[in-house]
């Protein structure tokens, strides 16, 4: 947003306010000043400004009649003025980028209202020439649905995908928060598969189905998780791999002592990363990562 | 303050409401406002006119009488100053007032503020309680996402501190052309002043805040490099992988599967970046094995060496 000047801001304010007054007569001046976010005494000032402005003359013929003694508005003789303004390019990509938002929000919820806000969209998409695009998002529409089923108290089941064990399960789990964290969206829930707390990354999650509902919702409580802290060495794409680690800032030497919960998404991690990722001092990490890597190899030969 | 809105307003009325081009005399003699030396009444409307302009109001320069050289006027055209969407039905007045919300309480509040008010001045009835949406999912959108709009809008160069591969903050110049979120991530797409190419940036990778740099309409989106960018990227190269049976999924989602024996499935993937292709496939150890094309299994294979050599 272009940070205008005051008088600015009051220009743009009177030109919004006259085709806004024609359609809305009799509008009090209270809801008036809070629908244009202003003071009532600012607000009865500009429309004593406006009341001075119209056409060249200005004769009473010219000029535009604005009343508002009464405490409601009304407004006479504004034609030049009538129309709505233009919407500016950030206007438009705000609108633009909520209605995506609001798309993968109401996925599959408003089956009639998708079409739409799809049509809406190629509308406003093509007003801002294709220089603002959100692609629809899976992950929101999965946080939507799981929120309501948090609300609404209701197990769910689910089919999730652990990329560290390449494996997808389907459980049963009953929702209790979700969590942002290091860029990721998580969702902390009682896991009925495990009969434990668990955390999943909601972009691995699918939901299958909506279960039974809940007679007392879950009790959160974090169990206490193994850490192990392993110290690596990062060289070549240092920010590619220091995102996937999650490793904030890198010292310049690439040396990171790295808190891990779980060894085999680590051993996954410098395999895809190699050779730029070397393990320290684990000794046994280190014979582990090796004859992996020996045995992938021996797919070749 | 209230004089200098009051004129701004009734320039603006004036140049509205006129059918032909109001010469600059003109203006001076009829518009109210206009008043003092002859100089300071030009300066005065110079600066008029550059504060209407940046609040989205075209000002067009022309002459009435294309067959004599007589003086340009201005004037603005009803078409152009007026709301784009006049023909709106009530459920789309309201999913525009809800896109308008999600952004409200967030950093693009002040636009969405501004927006809403311009379509509710269409007077239409919005079925507003139709339509339950309490929970809006909003992604995080990082604070440079308002100035790179900005800058898109107005033409401006941006400049900012971007981690390299590296992972070492380096000077960015860029001529913003898009704005799009992919996969839970913002990007900027432009030309890099200092290469002279199109590069796409990712906004978590700023190490700083973007800031505009230079005056509006610095430059014209050159849309011969986008053309060719943007078909750069839908160019694709293919894998041929076994996966064993079981294993591999999101490789699999990616790919067209047949059988290859009972215990490995030959998948056909398309790609873009290779370098994304070679952590995948190595992400899944032994479960998965490069075929073809032969550089990609060599890629695979040296990578694999260099990592047995270092934990040896």
């Amino acid at each position: 947003m272009p940070e205008f000047s005051a008088p600015l801001k009051e220009v743009a304010r009177m030109l919004d306010l006259v085709p806004y007054l024609s359609t809305h007569s009799f509008i009090s001046l209270k809801t008036l000043a809070a629908e244009f976010d202003v003071t009532e005494k600012e607000m009865a000032k500009e429309l004593t400004t406006l009341s001075m402005c119209g056409l060249p003359g200005y004769t009473p013929y010219e000029l535009i009649e604005v009343f508002f003694e009464s405490g409601f508005v009304t407004i006479n003789n504004h034609d030049p003025l009538d129309l709505p303004r233009a919407l500016s390019f950030t206007e438009i990509a705000t609108l633009l980028l909520g209605l995506e938002i609001l798309r993968d929000s109401l996925e599959g919820e408003h089956p009639g209202v998708s079409d739409e806000i799809r049509d809406l969209i190629e509308l406003l998409s093509n007003l801002s020439e294709g220089a603002v695009a959100a692609e629809s998002d899976s992950t929101i529409a999965t946080v939507a649905e799981i929120t309501r089923a948090i609300e609404k108290r209701v197990a769910l089941s689910i089919s999730y995908h652990s990329t560290s064990k390449d494996q997808v399960s389907q459980r049963d789990i009953e929702p209790l928060e979700i969590i942002t964290s290091e860029g990721h969206t998580y969702l902390s829930a009682y896991c009925r598969l495990a009969q434990s707390f668990r955390r999943f990354r909601v972009d691995r999650i699918s939901v299958l189905a909506s279960l039974d509902s809940l007679a007392h919702p879950a009790v959160h409580a974090d169990l206490p998780e193994e850490v192990v802290i392993v110290e690596l060495e990062i060289s070549g794409n240092r920010r590619a791999i220091s995102e996937e680690l999650g490793v904030k800032e890198l010292d310049p030497s690439g040396i990171v002592a790295l808190p891990v919960f779980s060894s085999d998404w680590l051993l996954r991690n410098v395999l895809a990363g190699a050779p730029d990722i070397q393990v320290l001092a684990d000794q046994p990490l280190r014979s582990e990562i090796g004859l992996t890597a020996r045995k992938v190899l021996a797919l070749y030969s | 303050m209230s004089q200098k809105s009051e004129r701004l307003v009734n320039l603006t009325i004036a140049l509205l409401a006129t059918k032909r081009y109001l010469t600059k005399a003109e203006i001076f003699k009829t518009v109210a406002g206009y008043d003092g030396e002859p100089e300071a009444r030009d300066r005065m409307f110079e600066r008029d006119k550059d504060d209407l302009r940046s609040l989205g109001i075209e000002i067009e320069l022309g002459s009435f009488d294309p067959l004599f050289e007589d003086e340009a006027g201005y004037r603005i055209k009803p078409e152009k100053y007026s709301l784009q969407l006049n023909q709106l039905s009530p459920t789309q007045l309201m999913l525009l007032s809800h896109a308008s919300l999600a952004w409200k309480k967030a950093l693009l509040g002040e636009s969405a503020h501004t927006a809403l008010r311009k379509l509710k001045a269409l007077g239409i009835e919005s079925d507003f309680e139709n339509l339950a949406v309490d929970n809006l999912v909003l992604p995080e959108a990082p604070a440079d996402v308002p100035i790179i709009l900005d800058a898109i809008s107005e033409k401006r160069l941006l400049a900012f501190e971007y981690y390299n591969a590296h992972s070492q903050p380096q000077s960015r110049s860029v001529a913003p052309y898009r704005l799009y979120r992919r996969s839970g991530y913002w990007y900027l797409l432009g030309l890099d002043v200092a290469k002279s190419e199109i590069r796409t940036f990712r906004l978590d990778r700023f190490a700083a805040t973007a800031s505009t740099s230079g005056p509006a309409g610095a430059f014209d989106v050159n849309q011969e490099l986008l053309s060719e960018h943007l078909a750069n990227q839908c160019l694709t190269s293919r894998a041929s992988i076994a996966i064993r049976k079981g294993r591999g999924n999101v490789l699999r989602a990616l790919a067209t599967i047949t059988e290859l024996d009972s215990d490995w499935d030959l998948c056909e993937v398309s790609y873009q970046d290779q370098d994304w292709l070679v952590r995948k496939i190595l992400w899944q150890c032994e479960d998965v094995k490069v075929i073809s094309p032969p550089e990609l299994q060599q890629l695979v294979i040296s990578k694999l060496q260099h990592l047995v050599a270092l934990h040896a």
